[in-house]
């Protein structure tokens, strides 16, 4: 269980997030939505590593992983996907997949790139090209796989359609399902509700730092309106 | 006149620069540090070189130990400031290791003073003659050694890069450094690798220049400018265009040092060259993009 409690996170000196409650199971798709700068990156970056100022209690199980480096949240078994389908640009696509691999025992490591591979056949092609030159959904594609290749318990994605065509993420969501059913938690954090409500079980909305709806998903697939009204805490 | 003396010598401290280069280059992609102490670590690591060597202790088990001491200086620096190092933007980065490379040459001075001294190696000793007639040199076996090993270090350290798990580890730090820690590359580590791999290239570098030329403290701390003018001939990227620049600027720095009327501009020489290849990358990229307009 990936658990999240009362977690505070500042940036610029300033708390952008004021206590927020998650939950994520094995195997399970939570949702994290909210309005563009409702702390939802802010939340992915302290459970990372890469928020520096943050309080609260981060744990993969019993673990802590709150104030945990990068590496050693990864480590943990808890990796994530930054915004902005980031990849290691000047690297080949085979090797932003070793780059992940060196996780694993070396015996296992070409093995594990192999089966990525085999997994995201579209990658087989690419797998010598530079994956600065692929396409915003190849190099998206190219960081699931990465994210993948040392078998996380948990995987944090930050804003998986922002600026994908539709036919892509219609690509990527049944792959992050396939992921899912592999027993591997997912917190994904969307700006758009339709892939996520799509994707997820349970549902909690972001506005302003604070967290302004649990749900589950087919409760908000009925009553869409409830979710406007949580995305504007102020207008509402 | 007979130059090829001047070509031997010239290819020979080129192809120190070229390793040395390689030792910047690493450090600098993976760390994002541009090392300014590299000479100055060489330098420490000739004079403590010479000092054992002085007290008995036979050349190559001084050398081995002087290598070490250098990726020992190296690392302790990058473990303790490192983490400092990483916070701040490049500039402050590399005045940074001005400081210590000043730092290291006034301990150098205090421990010798300024006196140039000869560091000579066994295996200078031993050489062989090639050409004849008019143009004919002498090529001693340490020579032959700073050739082979600047060749045996770029082609290594390109294969390292390529092939292992902790030269993986360095191209995805130098590509991007949050995106290689979240995937779980330990930073530190890494980092640690290149700061005591290239403070090992930069040991063997300074006892190799210091046979070759002199033993002397600020000679070895600022021959750091030819290496980063290397460096920068390949643009901070390229190890195969780091190692021909390094020979280039070793071979017109001798053979500018050759002619009397202008040996004085031989200092000036990585400037030149660094400036020039600058320039002309730059004219080129213009050049290019006029052709896309058209």
């Amino acid at each position: 269980m990936l658990t999240i409690h009362d977690l505070k996170v500042k940036r610029g000196g300033r708390e952008v997030v004021h206590g927020v409650h998650l939950e994520v199971g094995p195997g399970e798709v939570v949702a994290l939505l909210g309005a563009n700068g409702a702390g939802k990156s802010s939340v992915v970056l302290a459970i990372a590593g890469l928020a520096r100022e943050t309080s609260g209690q981060v744990a993969v199980g019993t673990k802590s992983i709150r104030g945990l480096r990068p590496n050693q949240v990864r480590r943990a078994g808890v990796a994530t996907m930054q915004e902005g389908h980031r990849v290691l640009t000047d690297m080949s696509v085979a090797d932003n997949l070793r780059v992940a691999s060196l996780l694993l025992p070396r015996s296992e490591r070409s093995a594990a790139v192999d089966a990525m591979l085999d997994l995201f056949p579209e990658m087989h092609k690419f797998a010598d090209r530079p994956a600065g030159s692929l396409s915003g959904g190849q190099q998206q594609m190219l960081a699931l796989a990465t994210a993948m290749v040392a078998r996380p318990d948990f995987l944090v994605i930050d804003e998986m359609s922002l600026g994908l065509a539709p036919v892509v993420v219609a690509r990527l969501v049944p792959a992050l399902r396939d992921v899912a059913a592999r027993g591997v938690g997912i917190l994904l954090i969307e700006q758009f509700t339709r892939v996520a409500l799509e994707l997820a079980a349970r549902v909690t909305v972001l506005a302003q730092g604070v967290v302004t709806l649990q749900s589950r998903a087919a409760e908000l697939r009925e009553h869409p309106d409830r979710l406007s009204v949580a995305y504007n805490l102020t207008e509402a | 006149m007979n130059l090829l003396p001047f070509v031997v010598a010239g290819l020979v401290i080129g192809s120190v620069y070229a390793l040395s280069g390689v030792g910047v280059l690493v450090l600098y992609r993976t760390t994002g540090v541009l090392n300014f102490a590299h000479g100055a670590i060489g330098g420490l690591a000739a004079m403590l070189a010479w000092q054992f060597i002085e007290n008995g202790l036979p050349a190559s088990a001084a050398i081995a130990l002087c290598v070490t001491i250098g990726a020992a200086v190296s690392l302790v620096f990058g473990v303790v400031a490192g983490p400092y190092l990483g916070r701040i933007d490049e500039l402050r980065k590399a005045v940074a290791t001005l400081g210590f490379s000043l730092a290291l040459l006034g301990l150098m001075l205090y421990l010798w003073n300024d006196k140039a001294r000869r560091l000579l190696l066994p295996t200078s000793l031993t050489g062989f003659s090639v050409g004849n007639g008019e143009a004919h040199a002498r090529v001693n076996l340490t020579q032959l050694i700073c050739l082979t090993l600047a060749i045996v270090v770029v082609t290594g350290a390109a294969l390292a890069l390529r092939y292992t798990a902790i030269g993986t580890a360095m191209r995805a730090l130098a590509s991007d450094r949050e995106l290689a820690a979240v995937l779980g590359t330990s930073v530190r580590l890494v980092e640690n690798a290149a700061w005591a791999v290239s403070g090992a290239i930069a040991g063997i570098s300074g006892v190799l220049v210091a046979d070759q030329t002199r033993l002397e403290p600020a000679f070895l701390t600022f021959l750091v400018i030819p290496e980063l003018a290397a460096v920068v001939v390949g643009r901070f990227r390229s190890l195969g265009m780091t190692m021909v620049a390094g020979l280039v600027i070793g071979l017109v720095q001798s053979l500018v040092s050759s002619q009397p009327s202008i040996t004085a501009f031989s200092t000036a020489v990585p400037f030149v060259i660094a400036t020039v290849v600058i320039l002309a990358g730059t004219r080129r990229r213009t050049v290019t993009i006029g052709v896309v307009r058209a």
